[in-house]
C-alpha cells in the first residue's frame, strides 16, 4: 500500500500475475486482474484503463469511463498515459514492467491520479501535466499533494544509450563507460518544480530489474515480460 | 475449447444459467486431434466464470471477449 488513507485504495501487483490484455492469455489476464482487484475490493469490470502509448496526454476520468479496457485493451482510452478523477469508486489503472508508475492523492479537494511515466513520457512531462490538470480541474495546490513512487527501473540497471545525454543531460551517470537513466530523479524534478514536497513524495526505491524475481521487467525479460498493474481508487 | 468426456449438451446444460444468447456448437474435427472441439458463444457480465466453468470440461484452446457497444 503506497498511502495509508482509509478514503483511498491503492496498490501494485507483483508476479507472476500478468495484468495486460495487450500481452499475454485474455484468459490469464482477466483471472488475474479478477483476484487482485477483489482483494482491494474492486469490481475488476469496473476498472478505468489507457491504451498507454508514451504520451503527455491526461484524461480526466469520471463514471463514464469506468469499465473502459477492464475486459478488452481496445475499450481502453485512446492515447493516454495519465489518469486522474475526484470521484469515488472509479478505479484508475496502468500497466507497466520497467516504467514508473506514480500515484497522486490530494486529500484536500479528495482528488487521486495515476501517471505512467517511460523515458518518452518524462521526456514530454507527462507528469507535470497531470498535476497541472489536477491544479486546473480540483484547484489542487502541488503542496498539499501527496505522491508514491511505483517500482520501475532505476538508475542501477537503466543503461541507455549515449543518445540520451541530449535528452537527459542531469539525469544520465556514466559507469565504466556506459550510461544509465534515472526514471525517478526526471519525474521527482517536475514534481519538486511545480511545489510538490520533497517530504510528501514517497519512494519505496523497488528496482524492477534488480528484484525481477517480485517484479516484472521489460529490459530484462524482453517480450516474455509480464505486466504489473497499479491501481488508484477514491472511497 | 476442447473436451474429452463431454458433449454439447452438457456444455449448454452446465452454461445456460451463467448468460445469455448461449451458443455451442461443435467444430469440425482434425484428424490429428484427440477428443472433440466445442466453440462457445455467450452473452455474460463476468467472463472468468466462464473460463473457470469451461476449464472443468476440457481445454480453453483461446479466447476473445468483445465488449457489447
Amino acid at each position: 500500500m503506497i498511502f495509508k488513507d482509509k478514503n483511498l485504495i491503492c496498490k501494485t501487483s507483483t508476479r507472476p500475475q500478468n495484468m495486460s490484455l495487450s500481452y499475454g492469455a485474455t484468459r490469464d489476464t482477466l483471472s488475474n486482474r479478477k483476484s487482485f482487484l477483489a482483494d482491494c475490493g474492486i469490481d475488476y469490470r469496473s476498472l478505468v484503463c489507457a491504451q498507454q502509448l508514451h504520451s503527455d496526454n491526461v484524461r480526466y476520468a469520471t463514471e463514464t469511463d469506468c469499465g473502459r479496457g477492464a475486459l478488452t485493451y481496445e475499450s481502453a482510452i485512446a492515447d493516454t498515459d495519465a489518469l486522474i478523477t475526484n470521484k469515488k469508486n472509479i478505479p484508475l489503472a496502468v500497466f507497466t514492467a520497467d516504467c514508473l508508475s506514480l500515484f497522486l492523492y490530494d486529500p484536500k479537494t479528495s482528488s487521486i491520479g495515476l501517471v505512467h511515466a517511460g523515458w518518452r513520457g518524462s521526456l514530454k512531462g507527462v507528469t507535470a501535466k497531470a498535476i497541472v490538470k489536477m491544479k486546473e480541474r480540483f484547484r489542487c495546490k502541488p503542496s498539499d499533494l501527496y505522491i508514491g513512487l511505483g517500482p520501475c527501473i532505476r538508475s542501477c540497471c537503466y543503461q541507455v544509450g549515449g543518445e540520451f545525454a541530449g535528452l537527459f543531460p542531469d539525469d544520465l551517470f556514466l559507469r565504466k563507460r556506459r550510461y544509465y537513466l534515472d526514471l525517478v530523479s526526471i519525474n521527482r524534478k517536475q514534481l519538486l518544480g511545480l511545489g510538490v514536497k520533497e517530504a510528501n513524495i514517497s519512494d519505496y526505491r523497488i528496482c524492477t530489474s534488480c528484484s525481477n524475481k517480485k517484479y516484472f521487467s521489460f529490459r530484462k525479460e524482453g517480450n516474455s515480460a509480464g505486466r504489473m498493474i497499479s491501481v488508484i481508487m477514491l472511497k | 475449447m476442447s473436451v474429452h468426456n463431454s458433449n454439447a449438451e452438457f456444455i449448454r446444460n452446465s452454461l445456460s444459467g451463467l448468460g445469455q444468447a448461449l451458443e455451442v456448437s461443435q467444430l469440425a474435427q482434425d484428424g490429428q486431434e484427440k477428443g472433440i472441439s466445442f466453440k462457445i458463444n455467450i452473452l455474460v457480465e463476468d467472463p472468468t466464470i466462464i473460463f473457470d466453468t469451461c476449464a472443468e470440461f476440457g481445454r480453453i484452446k483461446s479466447v476473445k471477449v468483445q465488449e457489447r457497444s
